[in-house]
């Protein structure tokens, strides 16, 4: 339903996006993967609205971007930037209100179901505790978690989130993405988001995406697309894949292959997990 | 997910000690207001001061003194310093830099170049065109320019920037260099061709009430009405911008329309400000953080809708204290409102700031 047809995009001349087309599935979580500065973030920003390819078109249920109604596209879409700012002095509880603003006339304040929104999105977020306090004297895990929370509250049927789990803690990082399992599951999300960590992307996505110098390498399912050859043409480093069982479900877990004592992880027991 | 904190918190945005903050604050207004028509190099009793407001046509010398002087000076102090006070909190957030204050977007240059070159060039015309020993200037006309220069050089700053989607630090830089221009250009046609308008010029520079009456006062009411009405229906997009512009647009808002409407608020607050006294020294600057730090002392969160409450309050008790402080300090004489509002904001901010960390 959100589709990019063959956009590119140049910031001042030059390409940092080609001839790229994506079509995201509705209830899927869809993740994106690939080296710094491959154009992740400008492609999520894409989807989202933020900036206009310079050639081709992204549309949303076939209708391009720039003719939706922010506020209606808003309503649909929500995206999470990767290092948003706030004023100083703003609480918690207030920033997490602002998801509401699609929903407001010029008029009206924040009705019961808003506040519903806000309470809802602050329990999901486990942010209850401190929605009082002012945003600065937050953690920069907690803080990521507001915005996730404003995000949420926008209670849009997509998602776009770079790199959600970034400041958080291992425990936050699996509650953060479970969560993410649990709202397309239960709630009907469609979510697409940036991700570093390829073990996470293989464990909670549906599909893979992965960029490389503003191109396409590999789209497909995690077993597609995590593969030792595919990795190496990324990140240029050596790996080995095993399949890892979660639950039900069997992912691919790369290791990185330790050159210099050429010790290959056993899949049984993996000493390390690859965060890369 | 974990649900441990799934017991729902009741939100404790106590009402109450915001309250009381008004309350006090407007209590302290009510006083200085009321004071501000005891005191002056007449004194006069709270008596004297009831008898003449009661009084329909003045007769005696004391409500000549409240009707001519203090009432209209008064209540344009308040009102002035409310319309400072707003376009300061509106360029805080919308430029998104606590530095912020109507001069960064040129108004002040622009107002005062255009008085400045006014009186000038009437003197020039009068005396060396048409040969007339005495140059006369109908003084009324000065605010309808100030406000025209000042709306200029505003659209200048907002031209400059305005390929760059207005983006706050474009803004603040274009207007700091425009600000700068023109006062520079202030400063040499005063300097070069000031003659007996020089003393006139340095006082309207400098920020004054003196010989304020209500004629000026009605010039200023509907740009009041505008701003104090634009201001409130444009809170919940304010505090939008604060978020950076990328978060701003996520939620829906039009980035670059709500920063020219809130900007044009602003403006037209400031320049028609600006018009009647000249610009007063750093009541835009100061009082959107001295309401900021009065609202955290109490335990308050920053909302935007209390912040305009505070700001409105404590803008026009600061500018009427100041104005107060310069008609009695030295009285007979005068020492500038704008120049008290400078020396008076200033340490209060210093020590709220102090206090605060
Ligand atoms: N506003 C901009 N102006 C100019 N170039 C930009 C801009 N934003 C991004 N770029 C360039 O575009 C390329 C892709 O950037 P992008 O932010 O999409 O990378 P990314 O894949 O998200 O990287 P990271 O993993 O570091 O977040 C980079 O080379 C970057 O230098
Ligand atoms: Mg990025």
């Amino acid at each position: 339903m959100l589709q990019a047809d063959k956009v590119s995009l140049n910031y001042q001349h030059k390409p940092v996006l080609q001839d790229l087309s994506v079509s995201i599935a509705r209830r899927q979580i869809t993740a994106i993967v690939g080296p710094n500065g491959s154009g992740k973030s400008t492609l999520l920003k894409l989807l989202g609205g933020l900036s206009k390819p310079s050639e081709g078109a992204v549309s949303l249920e076939q209708k391009p971007l720039y003719k939706w109604r922010p506020k209606a596209l808003a309503k649909k879409l929500a995206l999470l930037g990767q290092s948003p700012l706030a004023p100083s002095g703003m609480l918690v509880r207030q920033l997490v209100g602002h998801g509401r603003f699609p929903y407001l006339g010029l008029f009206n304040t924040l009705s019961h179901i808003d506040q519903h929104a806000i309470t809802w999105a602050l329990r999901k977020t486990q942010l209850e505790h401190l929605q009082n306090q002012p945003l600065e004297y937050l953690s920069g895990g907690e803080r990521q978690r507001a915005w996730l929370a404003m995000a949420l509250a926008q209670q849009s049927e997509i998602l776009l989130l770079d790199e959600p789990t970034t400041y958080l803690d291992l425990g936050h990082q699996f509650q953060l993405l479970d969560l993410l399992k649990q709202l397309q599951i239960h709630e009907q999300k469609t979510i697409v988001m940036v991700l570093h960590d390829i073990n996470q992307a293989s464990q909670f996505s549906d599909r893979i995406i992965a960029l490389k110098n503003g191109e396409i390498v590999a789209d497909g399912t995690p077993q597609q697309v995590v593969t030792e050859q595919i990795i190496k043409q990324l990140f240029n480093i050596d790996v080995s894949v095993v399949p890892q069982r979660y639950g039900k479900t069997t992912k691919p877990l790369c290791l990185p292959i330790d050159s210099h004592n050429q010790i290959t992880p056993n899949s049984a027991v993996p000493l390390r997990s690859a965060a890369i | 997910m974990n649900q441990s904190f799934a017991t729902h918190t009741p939100l404790s945005t106590k009402a109450w000690p915001f309250y009381v903050l008004m309350m006090v604050l407007t209590a302290l207004l009510i006083s200085l207001f009321i004071a501000a028509l005891c005191m002056g190099s007449v004194p006069l009793s709270l008596n004297e001061v009831w008898q003449s407001l009661k009084a329909t046509a003045i007769l005696t010398s004391e409500s000549d003194i409240l009707w001519q002087l203090r009432l209209p000076r008064s209540v344009l102090a308040m009102v002035v310093g409310v319309h400072f006070a707003l376009a300061g909190l509106i360029l805080q957030a919308v430029i998104r830099n606590p530095l912020a204050d109507p001069s960064i977007l040129g108004v002040n240059g622009g107002a005062s170049l255009a008085i400045v070159l006014c009186l000038l060039a009437v003197d020039y015309v009068q005396l060396h065109l048409l040969k007339l020993s005495d140059a006369h200037f109908d003084f009324v006309w000065l605010p309808t320019i100030a406000l025209l220069g000042g709306v200029l050089a505003t659209g200048l700053v907002l031209k400059l920037s305005w390929r760059q989607q207005l983006q706050p630090n474009q803004l603040a830089l274009n207007g700091v260099a425009i600000g700068a221009v023109l006062n520079a250009l202030v400063m040499w046609a005063i300097l070069a061709w000031g003659g007996n308008r020089t003393e006139t010029s340095l006082i309207w520079l400098a920020g004054s009430l003196y010989g304020r009456d209500f004629s000026q006062l009605y010039l200023l009411l509907p740009w009041t009405f505008v701003g104090v009405v634009g201001c409130f229906l444009l809170l919940r997009h304010l505090a939008i911008l604060q978020l950076d512009s990328e978060a701003a647009q996520t939620l829906g808002l039009n980035v670059k329309r709500w920063r020219l409407v809130s900007l044009f608020i602003a403006v037209a607050l400031a320049a028609s400000a600006t018009a009647v006294t000249g610009p007063l020294g750093f009541v835009g600057l100061i009082v959107p953080h001295f309401a900021k730090a009065l609202l955290a002392r109490f335990g308050l969160g920053a909302s935007l809708p209390h912040l305009m409450i505070m700001c409105i309050l404590s803008g026009a008790a600061l500018t009427l204290a100041a104005d107060i402080a310069s008609r009695t300090l030295i009285s007979p004489l005068e020492i500038p409102t704008g120049t008290l509002t400078t020396l008076m904001g200033i340490p209060i901010l210093l020590l709220l700031i102090r206090r605060q960390s």
